[in-house]
């Protein structure tokens, strides 16, 4: 029988939580101080969707979280003129439900919009940010993002630094990791016919971690070659990359039935996922093959 | 440090904070623990049970409340979060003890069994018929896509939405 007065286990007495101070900076440089100050006993929060998911799934908090919600220049779009081109910057702070209603992603970087609707549920797109997507690292959007050539702005408490995705990923890998402040979306290649899907691959169709996530934005030309191709891939807790040698392959081709039988091979070879109890590095490469294969063979058709 | 006055949202000791918020249309004043769920602080503090507590991930939409009018999941939402905001919980969506068009609908299509997921169901509704009024069915269906129901079955409340979206085209 057990006696409620005992504890149920033995060994070390169970520690309190140790309670959080949560600081809400007004400007990027504040931000940076306070976790310099705090180094690893901190953490950015700016939804927290992903922070809240994890502190119920057993991740205590951190000591100080530290909430980027204040820093306005953080938040919405701009559109900017850069050498000619148009651009738009997307803030941080942008929560994905904003992203999705944007008639300029749904208009000019339609898989931004498609990668955003396979997120969770509209009530947790209300509060989760674009910003946040990218940190987690292994976000849905970031392969939407490589494919369309995003780049990450972000600020290591002195300057502005510009980066592509998948180099800014691995940057929060590091303790002093700089803050993301930015998306910003070149303006997408012009052509006769636009060769663009996301396509996530889940054990539900949203909501849940995906087994494979996969992007790809390409232009053909009247001749039916393949003249711009980006593709990438992404999918359980390996960060998304970009498949630059199977766009080596398509680039400048028209596609054959035989190319695809090929393709099918590099993207085994190419794609490296992790596995997890769930699902097998094997099985999400055999997953990814079969989707980017199936997408290239309805456009030969 | 050139601290701003946003800094730091407690003092230094006592990890609580002021939170000023509107519930229901009613001012309200607390002081909780910055990191405290939404939904615990609805139901612990305020003793408004209407909003439930299920997975407490944002998986199940159980929890799902209004905040400055957008639909969100009150198990994700931290105190500080709330703070400044205006919260609409299934007990402010029945006015003048009459009981919403919604909740009508759900009732009379068989939109439940044993009810715990309809509150969050009927916000969910209420956010979307606010902003598309007459939702075809894909539109009901993204709209209710984080909210489960472990007993009905999806068809009856389906059907409430889409009377009510008959209805809304009748008055237009
Ligand atoms: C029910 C549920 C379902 C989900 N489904 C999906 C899904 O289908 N696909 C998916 O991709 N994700 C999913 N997620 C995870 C998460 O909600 C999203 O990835 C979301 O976009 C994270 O954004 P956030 O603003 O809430 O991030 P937060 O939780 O605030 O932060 C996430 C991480 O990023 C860091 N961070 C945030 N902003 C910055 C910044 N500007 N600079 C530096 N670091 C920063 C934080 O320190 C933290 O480590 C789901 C979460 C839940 C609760
Ligand atoms: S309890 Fe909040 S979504 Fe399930
Ligand atoms: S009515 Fe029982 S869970 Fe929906």
């Amino acid at each position: 029988m057990v006696n409620e007065h005992e504890p149920l286990m033995s060994g070390k007495p169970p520690t309190l939580p140790v309670p959080t101070k949560v600081w809400r900076p007004s400007d990027l440089s504040e931000a940076w101080e306070v976790k310099r100050q705090y180094g690893t006993e901190a953490r950015y929060i700016t939804g927290g969707t992903l922070i809240q998911l994890q502190r119920e799934q057993g991740t205590p908090l951190a000591k100080h979280l530290i909430s980027l919600d204040k820093i306005n220049v953080l938040e919405g779009f701009d559109h900017l003129e850069d050498e000619g081109q148009f651009k738009l910057r997307i803030g941080a702070l942008t929560t994905l439900s904003d992203c999705h209603r944007n008639v300029f992603i749904e208009e000019y970087w339609p898989i931004l919009a498609e990668a955003i609707r396979h997120v969770a549920s509209p009530a947790v797109r209300n509060r989760a940010t674009i910003g946040g997507n990218v940190c987690y690292q292994v976000g849905d959007v970031i392969p939407a993002l490589m494919v369309l050539e995003a780049e990450a702005v972000s600020f290591d408490g002195t300057t502005y630094l510009s980066n592509d995705i998948a180099t800014y990923i691995q940057l929060i890998n590091g303790e002093d990791h700089p803050i993301l402040a930015s998306i910003s979306l070149p303006e997408p290649p012009v052509s006769a016919q636009v060769l663009s899907f996301f396509k996530k691959v889940g054990r539900r169709e949203a909501f849940i971690p995906s087994i494979v996530t996969v992007a790809c934005q390409g232009c053909i030309n009247e001749s039916g070659e393949v003249e711009y191709i980006r593709l990438a891939a992404g999918g359980g807790t390996a960060s998304p990359k970009r498949l630059y040698e199977c766009e080596r392959f398509v680039q400048n081709k028209v596609l054959i039935e035989e190319d695809l039988g090929r393709l099918y091979e590099m993207v085994l070879q190419e794609y490296v996922p992790a596995s997890d109890p769930f699902t097998t590095a094997d099985y999400r490469k055999t997953v990814a093959a079969n989707v980017i294969v199936s997408e290239f063979e309805k456009l030969i058709q | 440090m050139d601290k701003s006055d946003a800094v730091n949202v407690q003092t230094e000791n006592v990890p609580v904070i002021d939170l000023n918020l509107t519930i229901n249309e009613n001012p309200v004043k607390l002081q909780v623990e910055p990191t405290a769920r939404l939904v615990d602080i609805l139901r612990d503090e305020l003793q408004l049970t209407g909003t439930k507590i299920s997975c407490g991930i944002g998986r199940c939409g159980a929890c799902s409340v209004m905040i400055d009018g957008q639909l969100v999941n009150a198990c994700l939402t931290m105190a500080y979060q709330a703070d400044q905001t205006s919260i609409t919980t299934i007990e402010g969506v029945s006015r003048d003890q009459e009981i919403d068009p919604i909740q009508k609908a759900f009732l009379e299509e068989g939109g439940f069994q044993c009810g715990y997921c309809t509150p969050g169901m009927v916000m969910a509704v209420k956010v979307l018929l606010e902003e598309v009024p007459v939702p075809t069915e894909e539109d009901i269906k993204m709209a209710l896509s984080g909210n489960l129901c472990r007993c009905t079955g999806y068809g009856g409340i389906i059907r409430a939405v889409q009377r009510m979206a008959a209805e809304n085209s009748e008055v237009r």
